[in-house]
């Protein structure tokens, strides 16, 4: 996973003048799945659609497999699809028609075209679809049809655009699957998700972005880890726990807090999962008797609100 | 090379499989031709009287291929419309993104532009042809080559406009302009001889290029019936012709190629 698919380098991009991303540095690896995650308007779409080649840089660039997006979008072209957050298809378009002109301009022959659209079409239950107008199909079926372009064109750098937003969980489950499955045919994966349990599902690594700059970068347990005392190893006992074995726990584990109350001890420490054995060692050579024992990790969304400090109304709004 | 011709030509349907869309519009549009050539034309030609260096015109002639050419400039300049819907709808960010090089994109839909505008524009060529009883294969022919070079010049202006201004209402405005103007400041409707009484008119409609597609459709339709009021002479006309249409082509290559990027500007 070392070889570099997209090299992202002090890249700003201005709509006027408004700063959608600035000074956007990344790496995403060849082979990897990359979840790019950030509220509505954060600059997640723009970076993709500069990948994409649809928009130019402002000032940076972004190389995809060592083709700049500024100087050779024609190869980079050839290495990239992208399956947008909205639909794109006219409203008198049908659904087969659209996917097998897809198919052809992305190298399949007319039979190959026909043959791969159906088998991606049945595959995500459009085939009933096929021949209606987009404007008569429910959103969900138009994101569908979206995302079955990438689907039957299998580029080495495939860039979904929020994929699973409008579907159902079923489908969404299966979006998943099959986006596994290209990234294990050789496909690099990056998704772009507002979704905290989307990116965490699908991605080797995640990028938080927000109001156009990176935040946070690694793996989902690299992220929660990043948080100091982000871990709540949380044990119930019996009995009285001494000042002194409150000490120790405080002591060996490096508790950023520790609170005792109704019998449950509360530790906020980093890498719960490793300390959690020392801790009751401690308790067992203390003579306490432990009840149960849980280490809870923060969940995506609480790592998403400590790295971007963003208020809930914030991001809503 | 032969990749690329593949994909040109699939950019290419991209336009003609549109063709059913306008159904309504292409029946409103032939309905309105057929009055003009089985009434207005006539009645027209009842009270125009134009004497030239070759005598006198034929004014009913002179005025059928006059509205046919200014049918098939607003079918063509109609492309622009597609193009800012297609903008407004994320379809020319989708475009932008498929592995198709920028200049057989832009060389795609101009040319794909104008062929479905003279396939929309030929049940009012039929009657055209019709109207002045033209036989003469190659007298077709050339109509029918004078015809598609204006619908790929027109198409691949108004594609070029579209995509400057990336908005369906900006659009509306310069091409409601556009129309009035070239159509008004050519000789779609009188003969550059009938013109030269203002000055301002007859000199415009000498730049401008649909003066010389409606000339260049009279000469060739009815060799010796126009001449003497033609804007130019006929290789003149047939190079600026195809001149407009190469700069127009070449104009929208240049602009996907270089300055074009996806979104849309509301």
């Amino acid at each position: 996973m070392s070889r570099v698919a997209v090299r992202i380098r002090d890249f700003v991009k201005k709509f006027g003048n408004v700063v959608a991303v600035n000074g956007l540095n990344l790496d995403v690896f060849d082979g990897e799945i990359f979840g790019f995650l950030g509220p509505n308007g954060s600059g997640k779409s723009t970076t993709l659609l500069t990948i994409a080649t649809v928009y130019k840089p402002t000032r940076g660039d972004i190389e995809v497999y060592g083709f700049s997006v500024t100087r050779n979008g024609d190869a980079v072209r050839k290495l990239i699809g992208i399956a947008f957050q909205e639909p794109k298809a006219l409203w008198v378009d049908k659904p087969y028609e659209l996917l097998v002109w897809h198919a052809m301009v992305v190298g399949y022959s007319l039979i190959d075209s026909r043959r791969v659209v159906r088998d991606v079409m049945e595959e995500l239950g459009l085939w009933e679809h096929r021949n209606k107008l987009f404007s008569e199909l429910s959103g969900g079926t138009r994101k569908k049809v979206e995302i079955a372009k990438l689907f039957i064109q299998k580029p080495k750098l495939a860039i979904f655009d929020e994929p699973t937003a409008q579907l159902d969980v079923t489908t969404k489950h299966l979006v998943w699957s099959k986006i596994r499955d290209m990234n294990r045919e050789g496909s690099t994966i990056i998704v772009a998700t507002n979704d905290t349990f989307e990116a965490e599902r699908l991605s080797d690594r995640v990028g938080i972005i927000y109001r156009g700059t990176l935040k946070a970068l690694g793996s989902p347990s690299e992220l929660k880890d990043m948080i100091p005392g982000g871990d709540i190893i949380e044990i119930r006992v019996e009995g009285f726990i001494s000042g002194n074995a409150l000490r120790k726990i405080e002591d060996a584990l490096e508790t950023k807090r520790l609170d005792l109350s109704n019998g449950t001890l509360k530790a906020y420490v980093n890498r719960g999962e490793e300390k959690v054995a020392l801790a009751l060692e401690i308790l067992m050579r203390e003579n306490v008797k432990v009840r149960s024992v849980a280490v809870k990790e923060p969940s995506l969304d609480e790592v998403f609100f400590y790295f971007t400090g963003a208020k809930l109304e914030e991001v809503r709004g | 090379m032969k990749e690329d011709i593949r994909v040109l030509i699939l950019v290419m349907l991209w336009d003609i499989r549109k063709l059913g869309r306008y159904k309504f519009f292409l029946a409103m549009r032939f309905t309105w031709f057929l009055v003009q050539v089985l009434v207005f034309g006539l009645l027209v030609s009842a009270m125009v009287s134009i004497r030239g260096p070759g005598g006198l015109l034929d004014y009913y002639k002179f005025y059928i291929i006059g509205a046919y050419t200014a049918v098939l400039f607003s079918i063509s300049i109609m492309k622009g419309y597609d193009i800012a819907e297609e903008i407004e709808d994320g379809l020319i960010d989708y475009q932008l993104s498929l592995p198709i090089k920028r200049r057989v994109l832009a060389l795609g839909r101009a040319l794909g532009g104008g062929l479905a505008s003279f396939t929309y524009s030929t049940p009012m060529l039929a009657v055209t042809i019709l109207a002045l009883k033209v036989q003469n294969p190659i007298a077709l022919l050339a109509m029918t080559l004078v015809s598609l070079l204006l619908a790929v010049s027109v198409s691949g202006l108004a594609v070029s406009i579209a995509l400057i201004l990336k908005s369906g209402d900006r659009l509306d405005i310069l091409m409601g302009v556009s129309d009035a103007l070239l159509i008004r400041l050519s000789t779609i409707f009188y003969p550059a001889v009938a013109m030269a009484a203002v000055s301002l008119y007859y000199y415009a409609a000498k730049v401008n290029p649909i003066s010389y597609a409606a000339d260049m459709l009279r000469y060739v339709a009815e060799p010796g019936e126009f001449s003497g009021f033609l804007v130019a002479d006929p290789l003149i006309m047939f190079s600026l012709i195809a001149g407009f249409a190469a700069t127009s082509t070449i104009a929208s290559i240049v602009l996907l190629e270089r300055k074009i990027e996806g979104g849309y500007s509301r």
